[in-house]
């Protein structure tokens, strides 16, 4: 059981749940972020204890050798969330163009008062 | 966003950029068998280019380097997706690899190639688009979103991007209009 | 004749009308010659299976065989003569449209493209042999429908009535598709000919609710009540599309389903009453609204109304052994409406106005049109000579003798046929008197044009067949008789007669017609013209209103379930989550959560990870968004050392790369935003119970990630798929680090995929920033208009 591993996905998901659920277009931004990076460490903590292991790549040493399976699927992921992240980053800067605000309330506020 | 115009952090960095990049291909030739390949070495060329577009701003940059990153991202793509078909003209199944080594070259020593490098070198251009592209567009949006749209719709915008509803024919929107 | 031509017949119109909008940029008005060589030839084919109309014969070509499904035809003499009139009739049309869409019009090839469609699946509906085909043709009639009445697509009156004809008659048609299959289901069969040679014995019950589903589909194609309102509304449509659609052909469609189906729903204990009740409820209603109207074609659409409800009430008051002379009435209804709707048309043509209060005094300026318009409206009278003479004084014998079969349907039937063809008279005289006579007012001054000799062929030949026809009852009588089909048709009546001597019917006929003049002297010298239609019957504007309010209903629906804002939506989903995934988790492992083998944590990874956590704190609890993505992005490279620990390089160097990417991109989002709104959002915080909602679910989310990962990183799987990886690396894909094979080569397809996304996401992006609404201003001032952005950032900063 790798319990400080456990600890640090659970404390991330709870800060990136909190982050999520406020109000400002910045805060879900950052709470989005954290979250694909919990995720991807939710994913790596799948490849068991590294101890005694060594990197995935054949030949270099003799000791056995940690999954690349979640890695590789890691690395897709990691950059799949970048790729998110930055149409985020691009959807909120039209939000604000259009609605000329950054925060979640205010913009459903705007349109119920139309 | 555009960094220190300064004379010393513009040599710098166009320095940084041919070694960020050097070292890109690097880990992109030698991903095969060490740890690096087309996303990592994609993601370095792409901070690169992001750095050197901070030091010498984006219009230098296109001057520089003309073509558009988004056609680089399709290019990256269209040879991976090429790559991948081309097996299948003689047979294979689609995304088949093949590898040969080649031994005893000057520098590099042992160096093995084939169809996956190809494929990886789809993926380097692919990343170093997407990333370009994205943030280019988005610091040029300073400096007016204006010519920005101006800029990209005579580039990609056809003649269906139009609003229907508002063309001039409508009669009603005109007869209203008139009220 | 071989079956092909029944192919012919029914697909060469579309094949023409697929070639119309080529031809119709280059011809112009002219289009309309090509189209009508295609309607002749169409004609012709269909001309050709007179001979064999005699006997029912099926031809069928294999189209889905899968699912039993196949181009049936049947070719009898009801599929004959309607055949005839819609080909037929397609070609006067044509021939008048081609006048009648001179230079004013636009986009000529759209008409006859859709004019054809239309013909080609009108021919469809009256041959299809199977009733699921029938069904598609009949829809497809519906739609060419709604193209044609919404063909000036630039008017309001256009696009309201094009809208109202396809969702009546579209929705009517769902429910008949659903008495249909209900009906294939009970007979076994959708093969028309095997369903009229066995019809279901059941006289009551199921067979009561499928008769009733598939009438609703003919009421509505045939604007019968409550339907009856569409058809007025649809005379937004240019003229030639009224009289062929809605005089002569689409509308007569719920008359021919009545007649088609007769064999097999005569039995039913509520057809009659149905039927009867209805239709001369609505042929009396639309009597009456007729009289009412001022546009003169809304008054011929309410006539029309009018007469398809005696039409298919008379399939209603049918006795079992068949009907006598549905096709007379039929053929006389084409005959005069056609004539007239197409003299309204040059009415409005030449005066530029269809309001018969806006014309008069025509009858010098165009004496040939006046003597059309007194043919059709003499025959719509019933005068002796004409078709109409011959209709009317069946259509009093028939009433008669029903009404002592039927006792107080009879009865019913009887009053509203009297007062039905006495309100008709008026109205014919009304009609004529009205366009023909008095002084000539203003329009008729002003714009009087005369009209093209050609465009009054059309017409000319169907008054003339009025007047032919109606003076040689024999031979039409005879004619008629040859297409006349075993099971709807009572083959022992007798021949058409003009004289029968004097007879009842003879002198009602005379008395209706004396005191429809008489009444319309009276109307005329106390104004009628003045009156409208009462509220209470306008139900079109009642359908409107109706619609706008679904539409409003509908918005506010939405509204009020409205999930858009995450601030409602993401409580509910991750509670759920929580209550759900948790709830499993204790069920499944319970007590036996923390029984695994406890490892001493690694000191360097709990380091590295109480670091991590310290930095999220710090995106939490600082002030200031940009001390807090910098704090974020510390969280972000202490993962890729995390990754290290793991034995990841790969992933390290990815993760490193794209954090600071990321970075940047952030900078220059939080670079956008002014400083106004960050120190707004720190003012107004969230309330407290919303507060004290995010902790719990954040801890109740964290909690439960912590323990599936304690729970599921207990022991170390058994067999795993990177262990085949790893042995297969070197052998397979001649590379050694086994993250990148698997990335290039084992799963080579997921990374083109993610390529493929990842290109997708940035022309998302692009989007987003090129595609903005421009004002009408923006749009206004050029093909690309100025910048709008630029305008609402500078008002942005001056607010900031």
């Amino acid at each position: 059981m790798q319990i400080e591993t456990a600890l640090l996905i659970g404390a991330l998901f709870a800060c990136a749940t909190w982050l999520i659920l406020q109000r400002s277009f910045v805060r879900i931004l950052f709470g989005f972020i954290l979250l694909s990076n919990a995720a991807n460490l939710l994913v790596l903590s799948m490849s068991g204890r590294p101890e005694g292991r060594g990197a995935p790549v054949v030949g270099e040493t003799e000791m056995p050798l940690v999954d690349p399976l979640p890695q590789a699927l890691i690395l897709t992921a990691i950059v799949i969330g970048f790729g998110v992240t930055a149409y985020l980053v691009v959807l909120l800067y039209r939000l604000f163009l259009d609605q000329n605000t950054t925060s979640v309330s205010e913009m459903y506020r705007e349109e119920e008062g139309e | 966003m555009i960094g220190p115009r300064s004379w010393i952090f513009q040599v710098v960095v166009r320095f940084a950029f041919f070694i960020i990049n050097v070292f890109a291909l690097y880990l992109l030739l030698r991903g095969h068998n060490q740890p690096g390949g087309g996303f990592i070495a994609g993601l370095a060329s792409a901070a690169a280019l992001i750095l050197l577009s901070l030091a010498i701003g984006i219009e230098a940059l296109h001057r520089l380097i003309r073509v558009d990153p988004v056609r680089m991202a399709a290019g990256g793509l269209l040879l991976a997706l090429l790559s991948g078909a081309g097996p299948m003209l003689g047979g294979a199944a689609f995304l088949t690899q093949f590898n040969w080594h080649l031994h005893d070259l000057p520098l590099l020593g042992e160096l093995h190639v084939g169809t996956p490098l190809v494929f990886d070198f789809g993926v380097y251009l692919v990343v170093i688009g997407i990333c370009a592209k994205i943030i280019f567009v988005l610091v040029e949006s300073t400096e007016g979103l204006p010519g920005l749209v101006v800029e990209e719709e005579r580039r990609y915008s056809s003649p269906l991007e139009e609003p229907i509803e508002e063309r001039p024919a409508a009669g009603k929107e005109m007869g209203r209009d008139a009220d | 004749m071989p079956p092909v031509s029944l192919l012919i017949a029914i697909f060469f119109p579309v094949l023409g009308a697929a070639l119309m909008p080529a031809l119709g940029r280059r011809l112009g008005p002219r289009t309309g010659w090509v189209a009508l060589a295609f309607a002749v030839v169409s004609a012709s084919m269909v001309a050709s299976f007179i001979p064999q109309a005699q006997d029912a014969h099926t031809h069928s070509w294999p189209w889905v065989p899968s699912l039993g499904l196949s181009l049936t035809f049947l070719v009898d003499g009801l599929a004959v003569f309607f055949g005839l009139v819609v080909s037929l009739m397609g070609v006067l049309v044509m021939l008048y449209g081609t006048f009648y869409l001179d230079d004013h019009y636009r986009d000529h090839g759209r008409f006859y493209s859709y004019l054809l469609l239309f013909m080609a699946a009108m021919l469809g509906t009256v041959f299809a042999g199977h009733l699921l085909l029938l069904f598609i043709f009949w829809e497809l009639t519906g739609i060419t429908s709604f193209l044609l009445i919404g063909f000036n697509h630039e008017t309001d009156a256009s696009r309201d009535g094009a809208r109202m004809a396809l969702l009546v008659t579209s929705l009517t048609g769902l429910v008949m598709l659903v008495g249909i299959v209900l009906l294939g289901q009970m007979a076994g069969t959708m093969e028309l000919s095997e369903l009229l040679a066995n019809p279901p014995r059941e006289a009551t019950g199921l067979l009561n609710i499928v008769m009733l589903l598939v009438m609703v589909g003919a009421f509505g194609k045939s604007a019968q009540f409550p339907f009856h309102f569409w058809l007025p509304n649809a005379m937004a449509a240019p003229t030639p599309v009224s009289a062929y659609l809605h005089s002569a052909t689409m509308v007569k469609l719920g008359v021919f389903l009545c007649g088609r189906l007769f064999p097999v729903f005569q039995q039913c204990e509520w057809w009659m009453p149905l039927l009867a009740i209805v239709s001369f409820g609505t042929m009396l209603l639309g009597a009456v609204m007729a009289f009412l109207a001022v546009d003169l074609k809304a008054m011929l659409a309410y006539s029309t109304v009018s007469q398809l409800g005696f039409l298919i009430g008379y399939y209603g008051m049918a006795p079992a052994r068949g009907v006598d002379f549905d096709y007379l009435h039929i053929l006389n209804h084409v005959f005069y409406k056609g004539s007239l709707f197409m003299v309204a048309g040059i009415v409005d043509h030449a005066t530029g106005t269809r309001d018969i209060r806006a014309v008069g005094g025509l009858w010098r300026r165009a004496p040939l049109l006046a003597v059309i318009a007194l043919i059709g409206c003499a025959t719509m009278a019933g005068l002796p000579g004409t078709t109409g003479f011959l209709s009317k004084e069946y259509m009093l014998k028939e009433v008669f003798s029903a009404f002592t079969e039927h006792r107080i349907l009879g009865w019913y039937a009887l009053v509203a046929i009297v007062l039905t063809s006495f309100i008709k008279v008026a109205f014919s005289a009304r009609v004529f008197h009205g366009v023909f006579f008095g002084p000539e007012t203003e329009a008729v001054k002003h714009h009087f044009h005369k009209p093209p000799l050609g465009m009054l062929v059309p017409p000319l030949l169907l008054a003339a067949a009025c007047l032919l026809l109606g003076l040689m009852p024999s031979f039409l009588g005879q004619s008629l008789a040859t297409l006349e089909v075993t099971g709807l048709h009572n083959h022992a009546h007798g021949e058409l007669h003009l004289w029968h001597g004097v007879t009842r019917e003879l002198l009602a006929s005379m008395a209706l017609v004396a005191g429809g003049f008489l009444t319309y002297a009276i109307v005329y010298r106390i104004h009628l013209n003045d009156h409208k239609i009462p509220a209470l019957l306008r139900w079109d504007v009642g359908f409107q209103r109706g619609l706008d309010g679904f539409g409003r209903l509908t918005k506010r629906v939405t509204r009020w379930l409205r999930s858009d804002s995450p601030l409602d939506y993401l409580p509910v989903m991750l509670a759920t989550l929580t209550l759900v995934v948790g709830g499993a988790l204790v069920r499944g492992v319970g007590a036996s959560l923390f029984d695994g083998t406890w490892t001493l944590p690694d000191a360097l990874r709990s380091m590295t990870a109480g670091l991590i956590i310290a930095a999220v704190l710090g995106v939490m609890l600082l002030r200031g968004w940009i001390p807090q993505l910098l704090c974020l992005s510390v969280a972000g490279f202490l993962v890729s050392f995390y990754y290290v620990l793991y034995r990841a390089p790969d992933l390290a160097m990815t993760q490193l790369l794209v954090e600071t990417v990321t970075l940047i991109l952030v900078l220059i989002l939080l670079s956008r935003f002014p400083g106004s709104t960050e120190q707004e959002e720190c003012l107004r915080p969230l309330g407290v119970g919303r507060r004290l909602l995010n902790v719990g679910l954040s801890l109740g989310v964290g909690v439960l990630m912590f323990t599936l990962v304690a729970v599921f990183s207990r022991e170390p799987p058994a067999n795993r798929v990177g262990d085949l990886i790893l042995d297969r690396t070197v052998p397979l894909a001649a590379g050694s680090n086994a993250v990148n094979t698997t990335l290039v080569d084992f799963r080579g397809l997921d990374t083109l995929g993610e390529i493929a996304v990842l290109v997708i996401t940035t022309l998302g992006c692009l989007g987003l920033l090129m595609r903005r609404k421009r004002t009408r201003e923006e749009y206004r001032a050029g093909a690309k208009g100025p910048a709008g952005m630029g305008l609402e950032q500078a008002g942005l900063e001056d607010q900031a």
